[in-house]
């Protein structure tokens, strides 16, 4: 990830100069770095491979776009997440609506090459109940969910691209939790887990 | 089993204690109280395999090839701003298209023409257990003298093998009708008419002034129809004609009580000029028609 800890230097504050001055180039290494975790993010929320890479899509050219309108004292990496985040939501929630919502089988196949089959076996196994158990949480669940599993970011992470104060974002994150754990179980029971 | 005071207290702590977000004395006194109530043991059990099997997952990799799609789909947008007619005008006149090649289909007396028809009048394969009608209205025809040159685009054609695997599946009525352009972009636009001259936009405009609502994701949104749904590489080929770069949108609109879906999409050549346009409608719940959508790869 690109993010920070430093809220000093934004690291493409020089890209985003050369964009807003004509540089595609530039561009194309914006979405080089950031386009594996935008792509995550939207994805762990619209849980469609095709819909994410077509949000990822919109995403870059809504912000390439916009970039003009960027404002200076924050972090580019946080605005472009926030926007990403959003129009996950949004699609997600069309998504529901409209009852189209195959979540995806396809991106299952992750498969470690280091660990063996059987571990790759049930290693798939988990990542599709984890899955299932997301989409049939809320979407303003999933994303919080996302950005601190997923994408492992702190709250002070989360509440920036969230848009929210920190407070909101533990609270937004308790809840998704409780209402993951609470799918999690109804779908899959009770196993051996021990504190 | 009623819940104590105590329980409450621990189960709220229950989530941030399985991901170690609390204090050591708070999670000792947890431990404790978790020892002696089985309740609440099976619910902290539960959110700790919610919460290891919330860490142990990996997010699936991108698609390979997807910053090299925004990419070029970001040099489209900025190359559009200097042609001729501006993308988001182009984007809302595809909308339109689209929206007109459902009305073809759905809406009789309706007509698209292009400055070069190229297409041949086809009849859909016979399938087993569906209906089907004719695939196209006359006005689909190939020019005079236009036999197809070798290695030429086939861009529609019934395909018996997809149909056969669509067709008892599906429950929608599909049409496509791709249209060769060879002006430039305004000129090609401008040329969707219906069989009373009226433009694309002229006719969506009638569509929304009749009643039923006409929305679309198509382009960049100008037609006021819609908006926002960002192009995307489309799929197809055409041998033997230069396609340097191809966009696809979809869209929707109802006409009468029947959802119509619309998507188009279209190649431009390397001097940015519109080389072809593929336009689709696909009715929701119509068995009554199947016509195979073969789209070249």
């Amino acid at each position: 990830m690109t993010r920070t800890d430093s809220a000093d230097v934004d690291p493409d504050q020089h890209l985003v100069d050369l964009v807003l001055r004509g540089d595609m180039d530039a561009f194309d290494r914006l979405v080089e770095r950031h386009h594996v975790f935008v792509y995550n993010i939207v994805h762990g929320v619209v849980g469609n491979a095709d819909e994410a890479a077509d949000v990822v899509q919109e995403v870059f050219l809504l912000v390439l776009r916009k970039l003009g309108s960027f404002r200076r004292g924050s972090r580019f990496a946080t605005w472009l997440y926030r926007v990403a985040v959003n129009r996950a939501l949004d699609r997600a929630r069309s998504l529901s609506r409209r009852r189209w919502v195959p979540f995806a089988a396809e991106t299952l196949n992750i498969v470690d090459p280091a660990i063996g089959p059987e571990a790759a076996a049930t290693q798939q196994s988990d990542a599709d109940r984890v899955q299932s158990a997301m989409s049939a949480i809320a979407p303003n669940h999933r994303d919080v969910l996302v950005l601190k599993y997923f994408q492992e970011m702190s709250i002070e992470e989360i509440s920036d691209v969230l848009g929210c104060s920190q407070d909101a974002a533990k609270v937004r994150l308790h809840r998704a939790r409780i209402h993951f754990r609470d799918k999690y179980r109804s779908m899959y029971g009770d196993a051996d887990a021990s504190l | 089993m009623p819940v104590s005071d105590r329980c409450s207290q621990v189960r709220s702590l229950l989530p941030r204690l399985a991901a170690g977000e609390v204090t050591q004395t708070q999670a000792d006194a947890c431990r404790i109280h978790l020892t002696a109530c089985p309740a609440c043991r099976a619910e902290a059990d539960a959110a700790v395999r919610a919460h290891r099997a919330l860490s142990a997952y990996r997010p699936a990799p991108p698609p390979p090839g997807l910053d090299r799609r925004i990419a070029e789909a970001a040099r489209v947008v900025r190359v559009r701003r200097w042609a001729p007619l501006r993308w988001a005008q182009a984007g809302g006149l595809v909308a339109a298209a689209a929206a007109a090649a459902a009305c073809v289909q759905f809406a009789p007396g309706w007509r698209i023409t292009t400055t070069e028809p190229v297409l041949s009048p086809v009849q859909p394969p016979a399938v087993q257990g569906v209906r089907l009608r004719p695939a196209l209205p006359q006005a689909a025809v190939r020019p005079p003298g236009a036999d197809p040159a070798p290695g030429s685009a086939a861009p529609y054609e019934p395909d018996s093998g997809s149909a056969q695997s669509a067709a008892p599946v599906r429950a929608a009525a599909r049409r496509t009708r791709t249209h060769r352009v060879v002006n430039p972009m305004p000129a090609s636009f401008m040329d969707v008419r219906d069989a009373s001259g009226r433009s694309a936009r002229q006719i969506m405009a009638a569509l929304r002034s009749s009643g039923p609502s006409v929305s679309t994701g198509a382009g960049m949104g100008s037609d006021g129809a819609g908006s926002s749904t960002a192009w995307r590489p489309g799929r197809f080929a055409v041998p033997g004609r230069p396609v340097y770069e191809t966009r696809s949108s979809e869209g929707s609109l109802q006409v009468g009580r029947r959802r119509v879906r619309t998507s188009a999409e279209a190649g431009w050549d390397a001097q940015g000029r519109l080389s072809v346009i593929r336009l689709a409608a696909e009715a929701e719940g119509d068995e009554s028609a199947v016509v195979p959508d073969r789209t070249p790869k």
